[in-house]
């Protein structure tokens, strides 16, 4: 039977009278890369914190790795691997000084420190970094060189708290790469808190938390299910436009320039429309439901229910 | 013991490598250097004087120069007391920007335990402290020598040593539990400020403890500084207390040492210099055992 992960139980952490996290539950398995997403001030980070051990939750209770949080804090610690959203090392060092030094806090002998290095800096193209001072470098180098000590101690969870905020998109789909190669390579449990909704597509799961609670869980491809529309573009000229809107219906179609759309509860449902369409109009793309549609319906119906 | 050392290596690197913090230390040390010797230093040698004329036949050229290097040394023993509070808040300030940008967590995630931590930090300020205050004394006795004083003795060299380490190591614990709940930078710079201003009046150093009145010699023996400076007073000033007071009565030399604060007394009775010492061993571990006691404990609330 595979090993959670991570199992939590109403967790629970508040500030005087404000539920920062609220009876939150769920189970992680073991290798699983989960996507933890919430606007800010949701909770995400706050349950890292708990999760990682810097912060005492003030109620329900929480297994990491199977070492119970409060109780077996140091072993929790040697498990896991925190990568903030502000980078942590220090400006003054170099790179490998900065890992070094930290590895040695972690406990590691100089032989595993060396050999570690070695394999990460290759993975994440550190070597040519490798010695030079870690202020001068850019933010997806310091990125990489933050996710590298994370990475030191082999840990079995990595925790990746918004990594990729305030980053420009080349230097966020680089970063990515290299989880996404690490993860590859290991049986290691990513858990990724972010409220870049896409960044989250490719996770085995994600849970949405909103005002400290969880408010959905599932796979990318259930919560889109469920929460997001497909929406099948039409491309017709406007001699067609008629015919169009008697096939499917005027109030269904939104014009756009090139056409129209439609939305559809699936892709199998958009398919039949543009099969009805077949010879009037001059093609069709059907378009998934994104992960942003999701996220902003689930809050929004959250916010309606409330 | 890797973890401990590795953190000791991280914070004296951060400390050493800011050159403009290291620089302001030293600047600020002989500021203060250089105002007591030119300006300051004199302000009680005319009592002094007074005191050995009252020995028939004392009182010419010589005393008069054994006088000005008393001074000198005096005052330069209350500097490497109070150095050491400063060189460690500024050496603690790598905490404060520690925390500010989250690095702390980052290090309390690690797997040391909260003790190990603690003694970490307040070791590389310790030493921090250390190599800082001998640069102290070097200075002082590069200025001593160019005032053509002698070289001081081999043992009050190594005395003066261990003290410099008791002394450190006191203020390496006070300023560790300021800087573990102090949260923000300003707050930390506004200690500082307070710090300069009064680590003078409370190590007697502007001004001797014997011309204070009752009620603030009371207030100033309720802060460590005062046992640090009479410490550092009595073993610097030994070699040249032998000199000045060489053929006087006792009572002058005890009169001096109480007005001057080399000796320190607690209601009637005069405080040892072993009871001083122990008075600083003890601030220093109260002071370990409630940063210890902080950390666990804000823990459980938050940080």
């Amino acid at each position: 039977m595979d090993m959670n992960s991570i199992e939590l139980k109403n967790l629970t952490k508040r500030y005087g009278s404000f539920n920062a996290v609220d009876n939150l539950s769920f189970e992680m398995k073991q290798g699983d890369f989960v996507g933890f997403l919430g606007v800010n001030g949701a909770g995400k980070s706050t349950t890292v914190n708990m999760l990682s051990t810097i912060l005492t939750p003030d109620g329900g209770s929480a297994n990491i790795c199977g070492y119970a949080l409060g109780k077996e804090d140091m072993d929790i610690r040697r498990s896991i691997g925190v990568v903030y959203q502000s980078n942590v090392l220090d400006d003054l060092f170099t790179v490998k000084e900065n890992i070094v030094t930290r590895s040695k806090m972690l406990g590691l002998d100089s032989k595993t420190i060396k050999d570690r290095l070695f394999d990460l800096s290759d993975i994440l193209n550190l070597s040519d970094i490798m010695n030079k001072r870690y202020r001068l470098l850019s933010g997806g180098q310091k990125r990489r060189c933050e996710i590298a000590f994370a990475l030191m101690h082999s840990p079995k969870i990595l925790f990746l708290d918004e990594p990729t905020t305030g980053l420009d998109p080349a230097t966020r789909v680089s970063v990515w790469d290299a989880v996404e190669l690490l993860r590859k390579n290991t049986d290691m449990t990513v858990f990724l808190t972010t409220h870049y909704m896409e960044e989250a597509q490719s996770a085995d799961k994600i849970i949405i938390i909103n005002k400290g609670k969880k408010v959905a869980e599932g796979t990318p491809f259930e919560l889109k299910e469920k929460f997001a529309k497909d929406s099948l573009k039409l491309y017709f000229g406007e001699k067609r436009r008629s015919e169009v809107t008697d096939i499917i219906g005027k109030d269904k179609l939104i014009s756009t320039s090139y056409g129209g759309v439609v939305e559809s509860n699936n892709p199998f449902a958009a398919a039949k429309t543009a099969e009805k369409l077949v010879g009037v109009i001059d093609g069709f793309e059907i378009i998934q439901g994104k992960m942003d549609d999701v996220f902003l319906n689930v809050t929004r119906s959250i916010e309606a229910a409330i | 013991m890797r973890s401990f050392t590795a953190i000791n290596k991280r914070n004296l690197g951060l400390y050493f490598r800011d050159y403009s913090a290291v620089f302001f230390s030293l600047l600020s040390m002989l500021i203060i250097i250089i105002l007591m010797v030119f300006f300051l230093g004199d302000i009680n040698n005319s009592d002094l004087l007074d005191a050995i004329k009252m020995v028939p036949g004392r009182g010419g050229e010589s005393d008069v120069t054994t006088i000005k290097n008393f001074s000198f040394l005096w005052t330069c023993a209350g500097i490497m007391t109070i150095n050491a509070s400063t060189v460690t808040h500024a050496f603690y300030s790598n905490m404060i920007k520690d925390r500010t940008g989250n690095r702390l967590n980052s290090l309390f995630v690690m797997p040391v335990k909260r003790p190990v931590f603690v003694l970490g930090y307040v070791s590389s300020a310790w030493i921090a402290g250390v190599i800082m205050c001998v640069i102290t004394l070097i200075v002082t006795e590069i200025i001593g020598v160019i005032k053509g004083m002698d070289i001081l003795p081999v043992k009050t060299h190594i005395e003066l040593i261990l003290l410099i380490m008791l002394n450190t190591f006191v203020y390496s614990a006070v300023m560790f539990l300021l800087a573990s709940i102090i949260k923000s930078q300003s707050a930390w710079s506004g200690i500082g400020i307070i710090l300069g201003t009064l680590a003078g009046f409370l190590g007697g150093i502007y001004f001797p403890l014997g011309q204070m009145s009752d009620g603030m010699q009371k207030v100033v023996k309720c802060f460590p500084f005062i046992y640090g400076s009479s410490l550092f007073r009595k073993v610097l000033l030994n070699p040249i207390e032998n000199t000045l007071f060489e053929g006087t009565p006792e009572v002058i030399r005890s009169e001096v040492d109480r007005v001057m604060g080399m000796n320190l007394f607690l209601g009637d009775s005069r405080l040892s210099g072993g009871a001083s010492v122990g008075i600083l061993i003890a601030v220093g571990v109260i002071f370990i055992i409630f940063s210890t006691m902080y950390l666990t404990l804000s823990k459980k609330k938050d940080r």
